[in-house]
């Protein structure tokens, strides 16, 4: 018995080695990838250049009744006769990014072969994102419930990201994705196809948003799936364990199957967009670049 | 299996109750159609948006009912193939009495022998492990020796199959005479038990012109039905005849006669072989459906007519479907010797009854009688001539003593004849008297006499006699004893109508009648053409048929399917008599006799007709069975393998149904493309209409070599050959070229367009070339060539006088367009393309080299004389052999002679090959001067420079 479960665990460890293995030789192709698209994104919107809370002196700012009183500087107000002044700091308090992306279980699908799968369009915008972020001094961290881990910074941190990311074992079951467990008002960008039920969907946007987390969205896409461009009798399976769907005729279910789609997208949409998070989608025949900027825009607005 | 077996009466299964499976085909089909074909299934992404949709899918769920019916097919060939079906299964022979197996092994059944073979096999499987008596014998006649092997018994099962094996056809008809003896043989084996007879019929009843076989064949079959319960085997299919050749005037035909009319038309080759085997004709024959009987024309040139040793049929082979021919088919030469008559061609004139009797038979020729005999006739006839020239009468002699046949005929003048020489006339059998008789006369009282008799001796000893012959007047013959001839035909009194005599090795036949009807009834009657019939034989099967005594020895033998057999040594030799009786077991159909001119004995006879076996008759107390026409086949193979092949249709069809057969759409530009393809492929391009260029063309034109025109004379073109290849072999040694070895042309066949120098050698004996080839020389000069012609006089020659050779040329070459010519000039580029020379000495230095004059050359060929003509024998004095011996000798001037007619081999060869070249360097001081003096400055060579 004893004997069994230590080969069992040998071999589980030689598993592990040999996936390992084969992750880190991922690493450096998607780093590479992803410090490429980065680098075709070198805004440079550094800095906020607004008041907000932070160590660094921005402003002095007339006293205002709606102002807390405990804010008036008073040394600067005592210069002036009649003003009482507020200091306000230049806000600079690092912010904190997770990213989540779809893992496994239809994620890992793409129709076309000249197409990467949406999972691997996804690894990448996120390794994009993080390197960008990182050059932008946030602090990034991988929202998985294993591989997680604190939010990163410095130099390495891209890295150590891309690191985690790999590492993340299949995570796009029934359940909608983690919710960062801070207290923090950290930004949160999900990167998947969200092919759930809504009712779940905005249950968890809504406790997200309650949270104080600002939420972003993305939903990657086939094109075959929003396009559904099949044809006679054909059996449709997930994974190879699951019983499949079985259609007659294929086509004649595009048109709903498309209603069905634009359906589900538009809703998610509205739910996100009530509880003041975004929403975007992407193609995987759609440049990932694309992606990368739709999302750096909207992060970067933030700031 | 009840009614499968009735659709089917000749299959059967050895597990009937697997067929019980079919039953359930019609679940299975249910089944099937529950199950519908699996789809082609898909990983895809989108799977939670197709979760809710509801399928109303237009495709059929089910596979569609073509697939289900080959589903259902394959199911049911399996059960079927399990079921263990075997086609023709043997009849199981149950009971415990005696069996009996009655073959008829005649002729008839020859054709489909391995009917009767399988039914007896099958039998003895069947009967294989029950322990009853079993009998068998056959019906056919044989020889008496071989009688007690006819009827066998008790066997055992093996022994039966054994027995049926070895049992082979006789070319006989089936005689139930012979069945019903070996029948009473029988009885009492079988000791009074009712036995089950098989009685394997040939289903034909073979009748002779005046017997009554119908007794024997009733009485056979009551004697059967006596024994035993008796089955009939029988064929369905119809027994095939051919009967004997008959003669119509020129043509020969055969006639196929059928048991049965046929639904459809029956084709097949009547093929005819003479006696070595040498096929002379194949006729297709056709027996139109509906019909019994068909003639096939025989039409073959007269002498390969009379070569006819066989006609045999190339379907249903038995003794039956073929005819041998002997003399009697064939058509005899026959001369008629002329007389001068005034009334030919008239019902007065004898010699058109002759014709009338003789010109279906044979070739009738008329003239006299050295010119007949020179024509190698084998029967002269003399109709009615009395005195003769003597030298005709020694020629007469010689010849029938040399094997002749002469026929004559009595007559008015024959009477006369023998009048004036007293009755010793030539040529005639025995002594004649005068005057001869006539009855029936105002003054006679005797009645016209009958002809009674064909005696022994006569060729017409098995004819019928005729009855209606009337003689009324006859030329008589002295009775004296010892007479040294034979009496053929007597009239009621005994005198003889017909009386011959044996000469040499000929024989004289004299008719005492004559030709016209005013002496005897005979020419007008059927049996004067029988009797002239007979005699046309005999030049053929030679006299010895005359001879009673005379026995012919078997040759070849029919077998029962109509081949040759060696006679077995068994038979023995039998008379001419015999021969022309049916065939019976001592004297089976075949060939005998001389091998040379074999006499036929045929399995059908002219007076046979075979008609079915009259079934209806028999079967009332006969029950009948068809053969079985296959021997028992086990079909589960057949069906086993039909159903794999169909459930790799199935499987195929089941991949395309899910759409894992490559796309047709995809693949129609594919075949697009092959398609065009193999058109334009197919499409002759031009460069593969263009002749195809023969060896020795291909070869020239891949080596360069000397040629020279074969001129015919052996002689001259071996010593013309043998000196090219040695100049072939000094230019080797001295100059650039290296040629390959000469090759002879044939001026109307070969391209000369490849050659660079042809050595044209003319003797008086030359024959003028075409107009073609001539053409083509002409062509040769004008494509840059060089002839060389040699006439070889130049020793001769003088400037007054043509020799032969030299006037041969000319005649040839007024034929030609060539240049103007001119002797040779002194600095012509052939005394300096190589070594210098003033003249070009072959083995003579006389006469005149002949070449393009100068004042013609600009323009054509570069001014290279395309033609050198003389005298000098070049090749003559080029020609050593392998040891470097001269062919020809020099005369005076002896080696070095010979060494500068080599230069002037070469000299010629260089113009040939580099004729413009060399011209230029002949003239390049000219070009400079000329280039210097129109002020270009000094030039060291000008190439394109204009010639003088």
């Amino acid at each position: 018995m004893a004997a069994t479960s230590s080969i069992k665990s040998s071999q589980q460890a030689l598993n592990l080695q040999a996936r390992g293995e084969q992750e880190a030789a991922r690493l450096p192709a998607l780093l590479l990838a992803a410090e490429k698209i980065a680098g075709t994104l070198m805004l440079g919107l550094h800095g906020r250049h607004r008041a907000g809370p932070g160590e660094t002196f921005w402003q002095y700012r007339p006293y205002d009744v709606s102002d807390d009183r405990k804010m008036i500087d008073w040394r600067q107000s005592a210069r002036s006769p009649s003003r009482l002044y507020i200091r306000q700091t230049e806000w600079e308090s690092a912010d904190i990014v997770y990213i989540w992306t779809a893992c496994g279980n239809g994620f890992d699908f793409h129709y076309n072969d000249a197409l990467p799968e949406k999972q691997q369009r996804a690894e990448l915008i996120a390794a994009a994102l993080a390197i960008l972020l990182n050059r932008a001094g946030e602090r990034i961290g991988l929202l998985d419930e294993k591989h997680g881990g604190p939010p990163l910074s410095g130099r390495d941190a891209p890295q150590r990201f891309v690191t985690r990311l790999i590492q993340r074992e299949e995570n796009t079951g029934k359940s909608p994705p983690p919710l960062p467990q801070t207290r923090q008002k950290v930004q949160a960008v999900y990167l998947g196809d969200f092919y759930q039920p809504l009712d779940r969907l905005a249950d968890w946007i809504r406790k997200g948003s309650a949270q104080g987390i600002r939420g972003t969205l993305m939903q990657i896409c086939d094109p075959s799936e929003e396009d559904f461009p099949f044809e006679g009798r054909l059996a449709f399976y997930q994974s190879p364990d699951e019983a499949p769907l079985v259609f007659g005729n294929a086509a004649a279910s595009r048109e709903r199957y498309q209603q069905r789609f634009a359906a589900h997208r538009q809703t998610l949409a509205e739910i996100c967009r009530r509880h003041g998070w975004r929403f975007l989608h992407h193609r995987t025949s759609s440049p990932s670049l694309e992606a990368l900027l739709a999302l750096h825009n909207i992060l970067a607005g933030e700031r | 299996m009840g009614p499968l077996t009735a659709f089917f009466p000749a299959l059967s299964f050895t597990q009937p109750a697997i067929l019980l499976g079919l039953l359930a085909l019609p679940a299975l089909y249910f089944l099937l159609r529950l199950v519908p074909p699996p789809p082609r299934s898909l990983r895809f992404g989108g799977l939670f948006f197709l979760r809710g949709l509801k399928d109303d899918s237009t495709t059929p769920a089910h596979a569609p009912w073509w697939l289900l019916l080959l589903r259902l097919a394959i199911m049911a060939l399996i059960l079927i193939g399990l079921a263990g079906p075997i086609l023709n299964k043997p009849d199981p022979m149950t009971g415990s009495e005696p069996v009996l197996f009655v073959v008829d092994n005649s002729w008839p059944a020859a054709a489909r022998w391995e009917l009767r073979r399988d039914t007896l096999v099958s039998a003895a499987e069947a009967l294989r492990g029950q322990n009853r008596l079993i009998f068998a014998m056959t019906t056919a006649p044989v020889p008496t020796r071989l009688e007690d092997a006819q009827l066998v018994g008790p066997l055992s099962p093996d022994e039966l199959r054994k027995w049926a094996r070895s049992l082979e056809p006789t070319p006989f008809p089936p005689d139930h005479k012979a069945g019903l003896a070996r029948l009473q043989r029988l009885a009492p084996l079988l000791q009074g038990a009712p036995a089950q007879i098989h009685w394997l019929s040939d289903g034909v009843l073979v009748t002779h012109k005046d017997a009554t076989p119908e007794s024997p064949l009733w009485r056979f079959v009551n004697r059967l039905t006596e024994l035993g319960a008796v089955v009939q085997w029988q064929s369905d299919d119809p027994v095939f005849s051919l009967h004997p050749f008959t003669a119509k005037g020129d043509s020969l035909s055969l006639t196929l006669r059928s048991t049965q009319a046929l639904a459809d038309d029956f084709s097949t080759t009547l093929k005819v072989t003479a006696q070595n085997g040498r096929e002379l004709l194949s006729v297709p024959v056709t027996l139109p459906a509906g019909e019994r009987e068909t003639e096939i024309p025989i039409s073959l040139p007269f002498s390969l007519r009379n070569e006819i040793a066989t006609a045999r049929l190339q379907a249903n082979h038995s003794a039956g479907t073929v005819q041998l021919a002997d003399a009697s088919t064939r058509r005899v030469k026959i001369g008629l010797v002329e007389r001068s008559a005034n009334n030919q061609g008239s019902l007065l004139d004898g010699a058109t009854y002759l014709q009338q009797a003789l010109a279906p038979y044979a070739s009738l020729l008329n003239g006299d009688v050295a010119d007949l005999i020179d024509r190698q006739v084998g029967l002269i006839i003399l109709d009615d001539i009395g005195r003769m020239r003597d030298s005709d009468v020694a020629l007469l002699e010689t010849w029938v003593s040399n094997g002749g046949i002469l026929l004559r005929f009595a007559g008015p003048n024959m009477a006369d004849a023998i009048g004036d020489k007293g009755g010793s006339l030539p040529l005639t059998p025995g002594r004649l008297r005068f005057g001869g008789r006539a009855f029936g006369g105002a003054l006679t009282w005797e009645q016209p006499q009958n002809l009674t008799q064909f005696t022994k001796e006569s060729p017409f000893a098995d004819l019928t006699v005729p009855e209606d012959i009337i003689v009324r007047r006859q030329i008589l013959t002295d009775p004296l004893p010892d007479r040294g001839f034979q009496s053929w035909a007597l009239l009621a009194d005994g005198t003889p109508l017909i009386t011959a005599q044996p000469g040499g090795k000929g024989l004289l036949i004299l008719f005492h009648v004559a030709t016209t009807p005013d002496w005897s009834d005979l020419p007008i009657s059927g049996g004067f053409v029988m009797m002239l019939r007979r005699i046309l034989t005999l030049p053929e099967q030679g006299l010895a048929s005359l001879d009673p005594e005379a026995s012919f020895a078997p040759l070849r033998i029919i077998n029962g399917y109509g081949g040759f057999d060696a006679p077995a040594s068994a038979l023995k030799p039998i008379s001419f008599a015999n021969l022309q009786k049916p065939a019976t077991p001592e004297t089976p159909p075949g060939f005998y006799g001389n091998p040379d001119a074999p006499i036929a004995l045929n399995a059908i006879g002219p007076q046979m007709t075979i008609s079915p076996l009259s079934t209806k008759a028999i079967a009332g107390f006969v029950p009948q069975r068809p053969y079985q026409s296959e021997p028992a086949k086990a079909l589960a193979v057949f069906f086993l393998v039909t159903a794999f092949f169909l459930a790799l249709i199935d499987s195929v069809l089941a991949l395309w149904l899910r759409g894992l057969l490559p796309n047709l759409k995809k693949l129609t530009p594919i075949a697009v493309m092959v398609l065009a393809f193999s058109l334009i492929a197919s499409t002759p391009s031009q460069a593969q209409e263009l002749p195809p260029i023969d060896a020795k063309t291909m070869a020239a034109a891949l080596q360069t070599r000397l040629a020279y025109i074969d001129t015919g004379d052996s002689e001259t073109d071996r010593i013309t050959r043998a000196g090219l290849t040695t100049l072939s072999t000094y230019l080797y040694r001295r100059t650039a070229l290296e040629p390959a070895s000469p090759v002879a042309i044939d001026l109307e066949r070969d391209d000369l367009s490849v050659y660079p120098l042809l050595y044209w050698v003319i003797s008086e004996d030359t024959s003028p070339p075409s107009d073609y080839a001539l053409g083509a020389l002409e062509e040769f000069m004008n494509g840059g060539g060089l002839l060389i012609i040699d006439t070889r006089d130049g020793d001769v020659a003088s400037a007054t006088r043509q020799t032969p050779a030299g006037e041969a040329m000319r005649r040839i070459l007024s034929r030609i367009n060539i240049p103007p010519l001119e002797p040779l000039p002194a600095g012509h580029v052939l005394g300096r393309s190589f070594y210098l020379l003033d003249d070009l000495p072959g083995r003579n230095e006389g006469g005149t080299v002949w070449v393009k004059a100068a004042s013609a050359l600009p323009g054509q060929n570069d001014g290279v004389t395309p033609i050198i003509i003389g005298g000098r024998d070049w090749a003559g004095a080029w020609a050593l052999d392998n040891n470097n011996v001269p062919y020809l000798l020099m005369g005076t001037g002896g080696i070095a002679k010979r060494e500068y007619a080599f230069r002037s081999g070469i000299n010629m060869v260089m113009v040939a090959l580099t004729g413009s070249y060399k011209i230029d360097q002949l003239h390049v001081n000219t070009l400079l001067e000329q280039l210097g003096q129109e002020g270009n400055g000094p030039q060291p060579f000008a190439p394109e420079g204009g010639r003088p």
